[in-house]
Formats: structure tokens, sequence, C-alpha cells
């Protein structure tokens, strides 16, 4: 019963109005659908899209693709050695998906469908896809995109995340600069706030989710001296040095470790968290055999590798599981004797 | 344990600063210590860990308990590779799990030097030895059920006080001095300190080399003769002292990097300005401006060794190392 009186209070008598330039619209009604950033949002959709995922396995077994959902952002991925295979592959998969949606009652965006290829060859062979849907039919194929911007990740094709570290070290270079008109060398913000602010609001932009890109053996040279670049007039702004000064005695004297060494640290510090996931966290199905715990083998998980291949490869959940054998304590994050009351 | 919350007592003091609160306090530890003695069944311990100040040997952690007058046993653990308030909390665990075992004790006395452990003794959440904290809750829960009188404190000792029975904890734990072995232990903080020391020593050594922070770099030194060592913590050592006053850092800094309005700065950069000082050198310097021009007042005519010197000499003359 409350159920139906908090969908009610959501979603019925709520009004909208328009805003142009200084003209405002009166309100008008607005009772279908909900408000946009709606906490009840995310718990319907998934509501919706749970039945549509389990008849989709159900059905496209043969297709042997894999369905993925961010709320009412959904994802469909083919593996196989031939990107022809994979897209005749993903023409039938999206057949199958809007079917279903449909007879749930629901649409798909044909114009807002994106499409990405993640390959690691030299090729640059990108065939385009006829879905059979307008926009993208006939003569209006839907091409590759160059990359792919998910949940704040920009995926490239050969997953080097170089537009990644592009995007957020700009990013946090423009930010440094607009950040000139808090103080200059001879007024405004003294230097001890000035250092502050940039720890505080632009390392975290600059380095934010370092991870995909920054681990033993990455090449990552041009990455970093982006970030370097930007650490670089930080300091000067900070110092108030001239823009001759040298760069470590910047650095040193603004008290600002390099930032490769900066992300060297905050690396090594992450990889022991893995050590505090609960027993069914599902990065511990990946790691190797030592830590699934209470969680079944992913069919990629480190624990399936041989020897020789687990030496070539090179990424974050490599470093964790080389790591975390250094850490001899164990943790309980969801203890009994941690609970309220107990 | 939020069940028992009534039965867990903390006797905190707070940070002492002044030597009349320290010797209040001192007075305030001899009456507890006098009424717990003089009390029926109870326990009471002292706490304490030592660190070893190299790398090959561990940390050793102690307990120590008496009943009434008499001490009746006393423990000590090796802690292996693991910070201080991990070996602290191994302590207080140790001592906690012996005195709950004595027949007929109903109330326990903790003396401990860091309120902070004492709390994350008795709190199951995950932190960093959380493997100590859960033996202590699931031993105080069971014995803390048994009956509602029992209760548990904890005293705070300031470590400065060097009191009695903690005093005595403390030379106990520096008594034993242990190697580590080939693969100690380690905890959660342990870890993150060794990644944290291993970055922190590589942009040291970066630092030595001329070509990353300039040939011209003015070393200086602390007060106590040390040199300024390199670090991120609190702004860092050439910040923290002058963070708040905008002028006196930004002719500091271009000082120490011997980038500033001066004549041989002038020089090496071809900058259409005046070489001569205002007093009529005919090179303007960096040692010409500290040490020997005369238009600027200076405490004492030596070569500038320490910050302190500078950073007073900077707020004396306002118009050295600045625009003319």
């Amino acid at each position: 019963m409350w159920g139906d009186s908090l969908l009610h209070t959501y979603v019925v008598d709520r009004f909208t109005s328009y805003l142009w330039g200084s003209f405002r619209s009166g309100p008008r009604q607005a009772d279908v659908g909900v408000g946009q950033g709606s906490a009840l949002s995310p718990v319907l959709s998934a509501f919706y899209i749970a039945p549509v995922m389990k008849l989709y396995h159900m059905q496209a077994v043969a297709l042997k693709t894999s369905l993925l959902s961010y709320v009412d952002d959904g994802t469909v991925m083919v593996q196989s050695k031939s990107l022809d295979k994979n897209r005749e592959t993903l023409k039938d998969a999206y057949a199958v998906l809007l079917r279903l949606f449909v007879a749930i009652g629901l649409m798909l965006e044909h114009s807002k469908t994106e499409y990405l290829i993640f390959d690691c060859s030299h090729s640059d062979y990108s065939p385009p896809i006829d879905l059979g849907y307008a926009p993208y039919t006939g003569e209006n194929l839907l091409k590759p995109n160059l990359y792919w911007r998910y949940l704040g990740f920009y995926f490239d094709r050969k997953l080097l995340f170089h537009e990644h570290v592009c995007y957020y070290s700009t990013k946090a270079l423009s930010l440094v600069k607009a950040m000139k008109i808090l103080g200059s060398s001879t007024r405004g913000l003294p230097p001890k706030e000035k250092r502050l602010l940039y720890r505080s609001c632009v390392l975290p932009i600059a380095t934010y989710r370092y991870c995909l890109w920054y681990y033993e053996g990455a090449r990552c040279k041009k990455a970093l001296s982006l970030l370097k670049i930007m650490q670089r007039k930080a300091g000067l702004w900070i110092t108030g040095a001239f823009s001759t000064s040298p760069t470590g005695g910047i650095e040193a004297l603004a008290g600002l470790i390099p930032v490769h060494l900066h992300l060297q640290k905050m690396a090594g510090c992450a990889n022991f968290r893995a050590a505090t996931l609960s027993d069914t966290h599902p990065l511990r199905s990946i790691l190797s055999q030592n830590h699934h715990k209470g969680t079944h083998p992913h069919p990629c998980a480190i624990s399936q590798m041989s020897e020789a291949f687990k030496r070539k490869v090179k990424g974050t959940v490599m470093e964790i599981d080389r790591h975390l054998p250094e850490l001899t304590k164990s943790f309980e994050p969801v203890a009994l004797e941690a609970q309220p009351g107990a | 344990m939020d069940r028992f919350s009534d039965q867990v007592i903390f006797d905190d003091c707070g940070p002492l600063l002044e030597q009349d609160a320290l010797e209040a306090r001192e007075r305030d530890l001899f009456t507890i210590l006098r009424n717990v003695r003089l009390s029926d069944n109870t326990v009471y311990c002292s706490g304490d860990a030592s660190l070893p100040d190299n790398m090959q040997h561990q940390a050793i952690s102690v307990a120590i308990l008496y009943w009434e007058f008499e001490e009746f046993n006393r423990v000590r653990h090796v802690a292996s590779r693991v910070t201080a308030p991990d070996a602290e909390l191994f302590a207080i665990c140790s001592a906690i799990t012996l005195a709950t075992q004595q027949d007929n004790c109903e109330q326990i006395y903790i003396f401990t030097d860091s309120m902070a452990l004492a709390c994350r003794a008795v709190d199951a959440s995950l932190h960093s030895d959380q493997g100590h904290s859960l033996a202590v809750c699931r031993t105080l829960a069971a014995w803390l059920a048994e009956d509602s009188s029992c209760t548990i404190t904890f005293i705070q000792v300031p470590s400065k006080l060097e009191w009695s029975i903690h005093k005595e904890a403390h030379d106990y734990a520096k008594g034993l001095i242990s190697p580590a072995g080939l693969r100690p232990a380690t905890s959660l903080d342990s870890v993150r300190k060794a990644v944290t020391k291993h970055s922190q020593e590589t942009w040291t050594h970066m630092f030595e080399d001329p070509s990353y922070k300039g040939c011209n770099f003015l070393h200086l030194e602390r007060l106590d003769g040390d040199t300024l060592k390199l670090t991120y913590i609190n702004g860092g050592v050439w910040l923290s002292p002058v963070g708040g006053n905008l002028s006196v850092a930004m002719r500091l800094f271009r000082c120490i990097l011997n980038h500033a309005p001066i004549g041989l700065y002038y020089e090496q950069f071809n900058i259409p300005e005046p070489l001569t000082c205002n007093c009529g050198f005919h090179c303007q310097d960096c040692d010409h401006v500290l040490l020997s021009c005369n238009k600027h007042k200076r405490k004492a005519n030596r070569c500038p060794h320490y910050l302190k010197d500078v950073i007073d000499f900077l707020e004396e003359n306002p118009s050295v190392f600045s625009f003319r």
C-alpha cells in the first residue's frame, strides 16, 4: 500500500514551466514520466529492464553476446575473430532486443545508438552497420565512433585511453588557468590557500580514473608529460616564481610531489584496497585462486591463465594480484560485531 | 558493542600542552590508581608498544596486569612490521583478553597513552588492524553480557609524563629487540606507509640532481642544524612558515630559485634593465643582496644558513627582491 502512495507523490500533480530569457511560461501539468534526476527513475527502469534482460538471455543464446545495462543505458557486446561476423551478430541482437522492448511497451531511440570497435591490430578496417531502422538504414549507415564516453571514461579503439588522459589533463589545465583570477604574485590568495585549492580541486580531476592507464609497464610517457605541464603551471601560480624557473625547484617550494610519483603512490596504496572488499565482490572473481573466496572464477580470471600468459598481461588487476600477498592481515568488511546492536 | 556503551568508559584528558595541566593530570592519575588498588575484584593493566628505528627489527607490544597492589601477569609480543597505532592496539587487545580471563574480575582499568586507539579497539568496523578489534569485541561482548555491573575503563596517560606503571610497560617493551625475519607480517597501514615512503625517497633522490632542481637552488638549514627535507605534508618545509604572507613568500621563493628581479638575472636572460645594484655595486647577485649590500638592514653579517634568517631579513626589508 505504501508503495502506491509513494508512487503517487512522485508521479501525480507535478507541474513544469519553461524559461526563455526573462519570459516564464505558466505551469503545465506533467503527469507522464518521472522528473529528470529523480531518485525513482533508476529503480523503475530496473523493474522494467530486468525481465527484458532475462528474456534476451533465453532467446539469444545462439548469438553468444553479453548484455550490460546501467540504468537506461544498455550495451551489447560481441567478441569474435572477424569484424564482419560481429556486425551481423550485432544486427541480429539489436533486432531481438528491439522486439522484446516493444513487446513490453518500451521504446528504443535508434538515433542514440552508438557503435564502437575494439581492435588491437594495426588495421583501420571499420565496417559500418546497416541497423535496419531509421535513421541508420540504406545510405546512412551507422559508423563506428573513434571513442566512446561511458561513466566518465573515454574508451578508444585500442584501449590505450589517450583520449581519456587528454580530456582530463586539458580540463585540469584550463582550471589552473582560470584560477589565476583568484590571485597573482602581488595580491589575492596567499600561497598556502592556492596550494590547498590546487591539491583539492585540480589534482583529483587530472588523475580521475588513473587506474585505467597508469600501472607498471604502461606506456604513458605522453600522458605524464601533459600532467607535468599542468603541474608546472600550477606551481608557478602558487609560488609566483618566474616562468624561467626550474620545475624541480618550483615543485619542492610549493610542496607538490611530481605527478608520476603521486600516481605511483596512489596506485600502490589502491592495490591493497582489494583486501578490504567483501567476499562476494565481483573484482574477486577475476583475481587468482587465493583471492576468489566466495565468488566463482570468471572465464578470463587470472587463476585461469597459464604462467607464460600471465607474464605477458599488464594492467591494474595484475598489479593488485601481485602486490596483495604483501599484506598479511585479512579483513571482514561485513563483520557481525560491526552491525548495530550486535 | 553499542549495546554496552554505558559499560565502556573513556577517561580522556585531551592534548595537554601546558606544564600545569600535565602536573594536574599526574595528580589525578595517582588518585585514580589509589582508588583502583583499594577496590575489590578489579584488574588494572597498562599497555605500551615500542617501535624499532630501523627496518631490520620489529615492533614490540607489551601488557602488564595488576591485581590490588601486585602484578600478576606480564606479556610481551612481537607485533612484526606494523605502524605504531597497530602495535599499541595489539597491546590493548592482549591486556583485555588476559584481564577478562581472570576469575572474579568485575572492573577493568586500562592505562594507555592514546584515546583514539582505545576507541578503535572497541570499533569492529573496517580499519587497518580490524582483526584485533574483532577479537576485543568478541571477548568484551561475552564478558560484559554476563553481568551488567561489569565495566571497563580506558584512562589516558600522556606519554610525556613517564608515569609509574605506564613507564614500566614502556621500559619492558624497550627491553626486547627482535629481528624482523624474512617475511614479516604487515598491516594495511604499514604497507601503505611503505609505498608512500618509496615515493618520497624517489623524489628526494630526484631532487639531488641539479638539472631537476636548478643549479642555483639556495640550500638552507633548519634552526636545529638539519638540512631542509623535501616533503609534501602540510605544504612542505618552505611553504609552511611563510604560507600566509604573500609578499614575503613570493620574494623568498624567487630568492631561493635565484630567478629574481636582480641584475644577474637580467644579464642572464638579456633583459634591458640596469645590472648594477642601488648601492653602486657593479653586479647585483643573490649573495650580494643577502650579505653585503649596505642599503638593507640585517642583524648579523654572516652567510644565511637558516631559513628563519632569510625570512627575517625579507620581513625587515620589504623592497628586497621586489620589482623596482
